[in-house]
């Protein structure tokens, strides 16, 4: 995938995000060192 | 709190169920936060229906995180998902990033993330798998099933880094089901099908499951066991007598009842792909699977979309003819939570969600739920939220009692939790129906098949 590819990608995913979106990630890292994480596994 | 889940299409996003999307959507957003200095402790694999009401709660003081799935759970942080759903009952706070597309997986690799997570090769072929793309490229169900990968200097490196893909894929589908080894999976793996293949066949040698060599054997077995339970010259009504892994052919869409014999004990490697091996000019598939579900897909091996929008096919056209009878079916809130709970028993422990009080609010409409205002506080509400809240098994016999003064009918229970697309469309939730509603799911699996055959695959 080129950057113009993935500029692209990006530029749709963000046309139709409906929410708060996942950002500032290191402001989360200042509150917690460890995780729990949910994942799903279909039938 | 979010929109309340709207009785409408929800989980189920892509052509064939997903295999690799989960895990792979696991892994990358592991690494993400790895790379941000967050430590992911624990992994928990969540599925629709009980299991997602008897997975372990968070461990407190953690940072809870959750892929790849569209109904809320408590105490979330990060929440993303890619399903062509409402997300509903996003706690207080969480930061969230859903997008509809073909996989999380990718969305989280290319777009959360600041930096590519998974090789692009890698990506183009989960997507492959979980879009179930395969007619376009010319694959047939023998190379999608194939669970052993060795190197073919023949051929080259892309080939051969497909073939190990697929390899990988239908190792995860033969194990997924033993204990905890989707969890060490992501929690071993690195973002790439290679590390993935070879912790999968790592995990297989140390807990000793079968190694690929008996998968592929137990494959070729089950495919010539399903052969024997074609019922031949099939007509609609042969429906109402399938047994269990029965199928049969009707115009161009094939029904089956159950998997069949499905365990390595017997020899028997179950794979979802089988029907289409044995029933190669299906346009259609219909299964029936007996703890109330059915599932209407478009065969991924033959060329063509459907022209059909499949989800409005079984859950309007359908299902609706039994709107009016399935309402008429109130099913309490007792039973709902020992139906909804059965898993705990089973796979879950003390630390299990269970269906919660936001559960019940988050799945259904305010006026759906009979015998309660939820929108109103008052003690009726407090008493009801903290008998919900507890584990049914625990439940005393007057709490039980008490919660068979709630109720919300089958139809809205079975709307709750099934969706569907152009390609493929759940019906689930079936058995809330009471006694005798296998027969029921045969009846409407025939009108199903009847719709469904009025159609074909066009290119």
């Amino acid at each position: 995938m080129n950057i113009l590819e993935r500029l692209n990608d990006v530029e749709e995913a963000l046309k139709i995000l409906n929410e708060s979106g996942i950002r500032n990630i290191r402001k989360w890292a200042k509150n917690f060192r460890t995780a729990t994480g949910y994942f799903h596994q279909d039938l | 709190m979010g929109k309340k889940f709207p009785n409408s299409y929800g989980l189920f996003s892509s052509r064939s169920l997903k295999v690799l999307d989960g895990v792979t959507s696991a892994i990358a957003f592991k690494t993400y936060l790895e790379n941000s200095g967050i430590k992911t402790s624990k992994v928990h694999m969540i599925q629709y229906g009980g299991r997602s009401y008897a997975v372990s709660a968070p461990e407190k003081g953690t940072l809870v995180w959750m892929v790849d799935f569209a109904l809320s759970k408590p105490q979330l942080h990060l929440w993303t998902d890619h399903h062509d759903a409402e997300h509903i009952g996003t706690p207080k706070g969480t930061a969230t990033s859903f997008i509809k597309s073909p996989a999380n997986l990718s969305h989280i690799s290319l777009t959360i993330s600041p930096r590519d997570i998974f090789p692009n090769k890698d990506i183009n072929i989960i997507s492959t798998v979980d879009s179930a793309d395969f007619a376009s490229q010319g694959l047939k169900p023998d190379d999608i099933m194939r669970a052993i990968f060795k190197v073919d200097k023949r051929k080259g490196g892309k080939v051969n880094h497909q073939m190990m893909g697929f390899a990988t894929n239908s190792l995860i589908l033969a194990y997924k089901n033993k204990k905890d080894f989707l969890e060490e999976l992501v929690m071993s793996a690195k973002p790439s099908l290679m590390s993935i293949y070879t912790n999968t066949i790592r995990l297989a040698k140390k807990h000793g499951y079968s190694p690929p060599e008996d998968i592929e054997r137990g494959q070729e077995a089950y495919n010539k066991a399903q052969q024997g339970k074609i019922v031949r010259n099939g007509k609609i009504g042969d429906i109402k007598s399938l047994k269990s892994g029965q199928s049969v052919l009707i115009n161009n869409v094939v029904c089956q009842y159950g998997g069949g014999s499905m365990g390595m004990n017997k020899g028997m490697q179950y794979n979802r792909y089988t029907v289409f091996k044995n029933h190669p000019m299906a346009d259609f598939l219909c299964m029936i699977w007996p703890m109330g579900l059915i599932q209407i897909s478009a065969n991924p091996f033959k060329g063509g979309k459907s022209p059909i929008h499949l989800g409005d096919l079984l859950l309007k056209k359908v299902l609706g003819k039994y709107k009016s009878k399935f309402q008429g079916i109130m099913v309490t809130l007792e039973r709902l939570k020992m139906i909804y709970e059965g898993d705990i028993e089973k796979k879950g422990s003390e630390t299990s969600f269970g269906f919660t009080f936001d559960d019940l609010i988050n799945s259904f409409k305010p006026n759906q739920i009979q015998g309660i205002d939820v929108e109103k506080t008052g003690k009726w509400k407090d008493i009801i939220k903290d008998i919900t809240n507890k584990q049914w098994r625990h439940l005393s016999y007057n709490q039980k009692k008490v919660l068979k003064k709630i109720s919300i009918s089958a139809w809205d229970i079975i709307m709750s939790q099934s969706g569907g697309h152009y390609g493929i469309s759940n019906a689930t939730n079936l058995n809330v129906i009471g006694k005798g509603y296998v027969d029921v799911m045969k009846k409407i699996a025939m009108d199903a098949v009847k719709e469904m055959s009025k159609y074909e695959l066009e290119d």
